[in-house]
């Protein structure tokens, strides 16, 4: 009788410590994921390459000649 | 039942393990980030420290950017085309704003920089043509590579020398792949390269925004 009322009390310790480890696992793969998404510390060292290529722009607005071309053009 | 509560104790241990290392890498290398190494006493005074340098292929457009704002052909004094370009004080009669006045100045053109740590062969293409961005009647784009540090670039010979900068260095854009510099050199005096644009834009030109995109690219060159 005793032994199975220490087997009972094994048992709740058991399934508390399951879920407290389950917990902290949830946790871990949670920073995991954060740090995979933000790109931040020891993963971003990893997966950060700067490209050897870039590109410049260049821009402006074509307006209307001030006049028609009929009327200014020599 | 126990053979059973022995397997799961151990499925727990082997997590657990695996959690602790995971959280110290991590911990690790955030008081790595915050200027806190965690650190050992050392009981040996002497110590090798080995490193390998990473090569790395890095450009970049210092000067990305060129923007002349609103222009419009001075058809008033007789010109068919506004001639613009990006040089010191430049100044045409060619070209207004739009409502009486100079285009804005773009003294500099463009600014590439070989920012890593190796020699880079430098290959530009524009995304467009002249024709199709302006239409009309003989539009131009036109650039020019020269050093903006002297310099900067060397042939297959290591002399100085550019690919561009022949007795008539101002050429038509390319939308295919040009070689401009065989060797941009990567010490800080000595990697940066000018582009500089001409441009020119018919009376009887498209009207609207106009964008033309060029595309440097850096490769690897001993």
């Amino acid at each position: 009788m005793a032994k199975e009322g220490l087997d009972k009390s094994q048992g709740r310790n058991l399934k508390g410590l399951i879920i407290v480890l389950t917990i902290i696992l949830l946790l871990t793969i949670g920073i995991i994921g954060w740090e995979v998404i933000e790109g931040t510390g020891a993963i971003k060292e990893n997966t950060v390459f700067e490209p050897n290529e870039n590109s410049a722009t260049i821009s402006l607005s074509v307006l209307p000649p001030e006049r028609p071309p009929s009327e200014g053009l020599t | 039942m126990k053979a059973s509560t022995d397997h799961v104790i151990i499925a727990l241990l082997v997590i657990g393990i695996v959690i602790a290392v995971t959280a110290a890498i991590f911990i690790g290398n955030r008081f790595a980030q915050l200027g806190i190494p965690i650190t050992g006493f050392a009981t040996a005074p002497n110590a090798t420290v080995t490193l390998s340098v990473q090569t790395t292929a890095s450009l970049k457009f210092v000067d990305d950017s060129v923007a002349w704002g609103n222009v419009a052909v001075n058809t008033s004094l007789g010109a068919t085309h506004c001639l613009l370009a990006t040089q010191p004080s430049y100044t045409s009669d060619t070209c207004t704003n739009g409502a009486g006045a100079s285009v804005a100045y773009e003294e500099s053109g463009l600014a590439i920089e070989n920012d890593g740590n190796t020699n880079l062969t430098i290959e530009l293409h524009a995304n467009d043509t002249a024709t199709t961005l302006f239409g009309g009647t003989t539009p131009a784009i036109e650039w020019n590579v020269t050093h903006q540090e002297a310099g900067s670039c060397q042939n297959s010979t290591d002399s100085v020398a550019m690919s561009i900068n022949t007795s008539a260095p101002y050429e038509t854009i390319s939308t295919t792949i040009k070689t401009v510099c065989q060797k941009l050199l990567f010490a800080d005096a000595t990697d940066t390269l000018n582009i500089s644009i001409n441009v020119s834009i018919p009376y009887d030109a498209t009207t609207g925004d106009k964008a033309l995109t060029i595309v440097a690219t850096g490769t690897t060159v001993t």
